[in-house]
């Protein structure tokens, strides 16, 4: 049964359309590539007006779900994962907002010393074990993120021994560690893969990908630092900013 | 003393030694040496670390031995150097010239041994299979040491999992407790 715009409800009529052509997508009804129904064709269908149409059309545009080519129409984009790297926002909670499927496979789990600045970015003593966590993530079986996490193996042992292709890192540390992250630090960057990382990614050696970096803190403790690499064409970032009152 | 007690209750907490995984080159072994054992707190056993695999199972130890012979291969075997390169001449190092030891030792750890430091620490390190148990007797760790003439040798929990290692100045506790009896 078509889903229909319901004017009885409390939602406004744009966001409803936007939620129904947005369901279009993800169900593939609309697929990859293909042109969407013009404007008109829209407003027949949902019986509402173009500036509603509009509205819901740039909205799936903002975030990456259709592009809009001038002359030609509107097309399915293939799916770029828009990711809010604002608090606590995880990659698993990500995935599941956009509606993906996303795999984990951890690559190691295992314990280091500090080497480089490791030490530095944890605020730890030079000779303090740091887990160390590699997991290559995936969206419908293609990799698409590697990401490598270090905690100073003293905050919690935990994450060492956890099944974490099934479990997130952040539900070990808040609900069975008991480490509440409070803020986060984010830092932005070009990394230039290694012939490891292209590798598993899928790409050459040498080709740019997203960096991510951040620093996790717990109060005033920094209790882990991880390090991304993403996909160019499969990542974007997405920061919504709140002016205090 | 007790004759009876165990090695669990003299091994040393595996925390007290550095880990890394076995990717980790010479150079990072070397430069983690370094910093623990420059460490004011000294957390750490400092002249050994343990080696895991990326799923945290125990594969061997590097000591500043195998960190040197890692880094001049040549060391063990018997080789000597000519003006012409390296020929092996003698398969008994005792029996090598001072004249020829004195060339060795001059070349050794020059540039080649700063390649050679990015060797990874899997190929270097001492990967011996012996081990015993937490609740083995310390005569049992005396013997196995003696007979593969260890300093260290790691107690596993069910064959697998590390839990500790049992240090020779401990066994030797165990053993003159046990015989000043």
């Amino acid at each position: 049964m078509e889903r229909l715009i319901n004017r009885e409800d409390a939602q406004k009529l744009y966001v409803q359309l936007y939620e129904i052509l947005r369901g279009k997508i993800e169900n593939v009804d609309w697929a990859v590539d293909s042109q969407i129904p013009t404007e008109e064709d829209l407003c027949k269908t949902y019986e509402v007006s173009k500036a509603t149409v509009r509205l819901a059309v740039s909205e799936l545009a903002r975030q990456g779900y259709l592009r809009c080519q001038q002359g030609r129409g509107t097309f399915v984009c293939k799916r770029i994962i828009p990711e809010g790297i604002s608090m606590l926002t995880s990659f698993k909670e990500n995935m599941i907002d956009a509606g993906v499927t996303f795999s984990t496979r951890v690559l190691a789990q295992t314990i280091v010393m500090p080497i480089d600045d490791l030490d530095i970015k944890l605020n730890i003593p030079e000779d303090k074990h740091v887990i160390y966590i590699k997991r290559l993530r995936s969206v419908d079986e293609e990799p698409v993120l590697l990401q490598e996490t270090y905690m100073p193996h003293d905050i919690c042992p935990l994450p060492l021994e956890e099944d974490l292709e099934s479990n997130s890192l952040f539900d070990v540390l808040e609900k069975k560690c008991g480490v509440k992250i409070t803020s986060v630090q984010d830092y932005i960057g070009i990394a230039y893969l290694n012939e490891e990382e292209g590798r598993l990614l899928g790409l050459s050696e040498g080709s740019a990908a997203l960096l991510l970096e951040q620093l996790f803190y717990s109060g005033k403790k920094r209790v882990m630092y991880t390090r991304s690499v993403k996909r160019p064409d499969r990542f974007k970032l997405f920061v919504e900013l709140e002016r205090k009152t | 003393m007790k004759r009876n007690g165990a090695v669990k209750d003299i091994m040393v907490d595996i925390f007290d030694f550095p880990h890394i995984p076995y990717w980790f080159t010479i150079r990072q072994a070397m430069e983690i040496l370094k910093r623990v054992s420059s460490g004011k707190e000294k957390a750490v056993v400092a002249d050994t670390i343990l080696v895991f695999d990326e799923k945290y199972n125990y594969m061997g130890m590097i000591r500043p031995k195998d960190i040197v012979i890692g880094l001049e291969p040549a060391i063990l075997k018997k080789t000597e150097w000519t003006t012409g390169g390296m020929v092996e001449v003698s398969r008994d190092a005792q029996h090598v010239s001072e004249e020829a030891l004195a060339s060795i030792a001059e070349r050794m750890f020059g540039e080649d041994a700063k390649k050679q430091a990015e060797t990874q620490v899997n190929k270097i390190m001492s990967s011996s299979k012996i081990s015993v148990s937490p609740d083995d007797s310390p005569a049992k760790a005396a013997y196995l040491m003696a007979h593969h003439n260890l300093s260290f040798i790691p107690v596993l929990e069910n064959k697998q999992k590390l839990v500790g290692m049992l240090s020779m100045p401990a066994v030797f506790n165990w053993v003159s407790a046990v015989v000043l009896e």
